[in-house]
């Protein structure tokens, strides 16, 4: 008797559950060569509670992945900085980046610039999907989401 | 004759150190004179010349225990001077200095198993470590310290302030006046103008000549201080000073043409295993480029 009554509960338990991994994102891990000559364009901080922190409308932050594993980028909006570095891939979703230096021209509080200089050395890992990137810092707590520039 | 005689006897009496030998020789020579004709002049004359040949033959019994106290003296003397220095002033002057100069970098391993890296352009002198006591170090330059622990504290002397640890890693930079301390692990206390700041891990602190010393931002990176991964690590430093650390790491000419890239300022790590390797991550973060000739690199 009890049996009969479970058997309908788990089949509403497993749709439950694939309707709510709908509402993620699904992800492709990208090839190291997928990013090359590629820019991105930074739009939030995410944290693993879910609170997203967005970037002023006129902060334009990139993040530009060009030859030779080289990394740069030119802020632009609220802060004239620009910066340049080094990445590396051990796997499909590995990525480190080092050697990163910045130059300190004007950068007004509301930039997030910093933010995004500090944490892109603390990234380890990526997801990619579609025109959207993801880079995580080492304990997966936080992320920062790009949008793919044409 | 008698008075020869007295004579004789005044001249041998004033050479007190030979008296026995004096009366032997004066009887000889009374003797044979009283064998022969005293009167005759030649016997004078031999006795004139056997006593000075017996003056001589007297005379070093005398001179001889000059030289040898003067030797002796000096052997006193060589072995009191040698044994100051050896227990006074030797374990002040038992100091070792290691230098580098422009390009260079050494590896220190001292006697209590202190393991230290010295940075280009660097003087580290090590005083000779005795058990029980301070081990006492001064810095000109920059060097990176691990420590082992130790119930004897380590003091590293600079011209800015004291470093004193117990056993821990740490970094030390003075470089134009300023000393810079990086804590990697441990505990380090910076003193200068009596006033002591304590470090723990990840923790930097500044201090400039005749200053106190201040804390300042935590270390940037896991990676600080670097250098000895071939990495250099910048703090809002003008791309010129930027430049003239690189020269000084190696051992190279750096020209920069454009006046406001000079000022303009960076930030952060940059990639410097080899000098093009550093030049590369400038020319790439400044959108520059760079050439060598005439034993000078140009930025342009």
């Amino acid at each position: 008797m009890m049996a009969r009554w479970h058997h309908p509960l788990i089949v509403f338990f497993v749709l439950a559950g694939a309707s709510c991994t709908k509402n993620e994102v699904v992800v492709t891990e990208p090839v190291a060569g997928e990013l090359n000559n590629s820019t991105w364009m930074l739009q939030a901080f995410e944290t693993l509670g879910g609170r997203i922190e967005l970037l002023h409308p006129r902060d334009t932050i990139p993040l530009t992945f060009s030859d030779h594993r080289k990394v740069k980028g030119r802020a632009s909006g609220l802060c004239g900085n620009y910066y340049y570095g080094v990445y590396s891939t051990s796997s499909a979703s590995a990525i480190t980046f080092d050697s990163l230096i910045s130059s300190e021209a004007l950068c007004v509080p509301e930039s997030k610039y910093w933010n995004f200089f500090d944490e892109l050395r603390q990234v380890s890992s990526l997801q990619h999907a579609g025109t959207r990137l993801y880079l995580y810092n080492g304990n997966r707590t936080k992320r920062m989401m790009f949008t793919r520039m044409l | 004759m008698v008075v020869l005689i007295e004579k004789l006897r005044a001249l041998f009496s004033a050479t007190p150190t030979n008296g026995a030998d004096d009366e032997n020789l004066l009887s000889k020579h009374f003797a044979r004179l009283r064998a022969q004709d005293p009167e005759t002049h030649p016997q004078w004359l031999r006795l004139q010349r056997e006593l000075a040949t017996s003056e001589h033959a007297v005379q070093p019994t005398r001179t001889r225990l000059i030289p040898r106290m003067a030797f002796a003296s000096l052997l006193v003397a060589v072995v009191v001077a040698g044994a100051y220095i050896y227990f006074f002033l030797a374990r002040e002057i038992s100091a070792n200095t290691f230098t580098t100069t422009r390009g260079q970098q050494k590896q220190i391993s001292l006697s209590d198993g202190t393991n230290v890296t010295l940075n280009y352009a660097s003087d580290l002198v090590v005083q000779e470590f005795q058990s029980n006591e301070l081990r006492l170090l001064s810095l000109r330059g920059e060097a990176h310290f691990r420590v082992p622990r130790n119930q004897t504290p380590f003091i590293v002397s600079t011209s800015c302030a004291e470093v004193q640890v117990v056993g821990t890693e740490f970094n030390l930079r003075v470089r134009d006046g300023t000393l810079e301390v990086a804590v990697i692990h441990g505990i380090v206390r910076v003193s200068a103008k009596d006033s002591t700041l304590t470090l723990t891990e990840n923790q930097m602190a500044m201090c400039a000549q005749n200053g106190f010393p201040r804390r300042i931002a935590d270390m940037p990176s896991p990676d600080y201080p670097g250098w000895m991964q071939g990495k250099l690590f910048f703090n809002r430093t003008s791309f010129e000073a930027a430049c003239r650390e690189i020269e000084m790491r190696f051992d190279i000419t750096i020209n920069i043409n454009d006046r406001v890239l000079r000022d303009e300022i960076i930030t952060g790590t940059l990639g410097a295993a080899t000098a093009e390797n550093a030049l590369n991550a400038l020319c790439g973060l400044t959108g520059k480029k760079f050439r060598h000739e005439n034993q000078a690199y140009t930025i342009y």
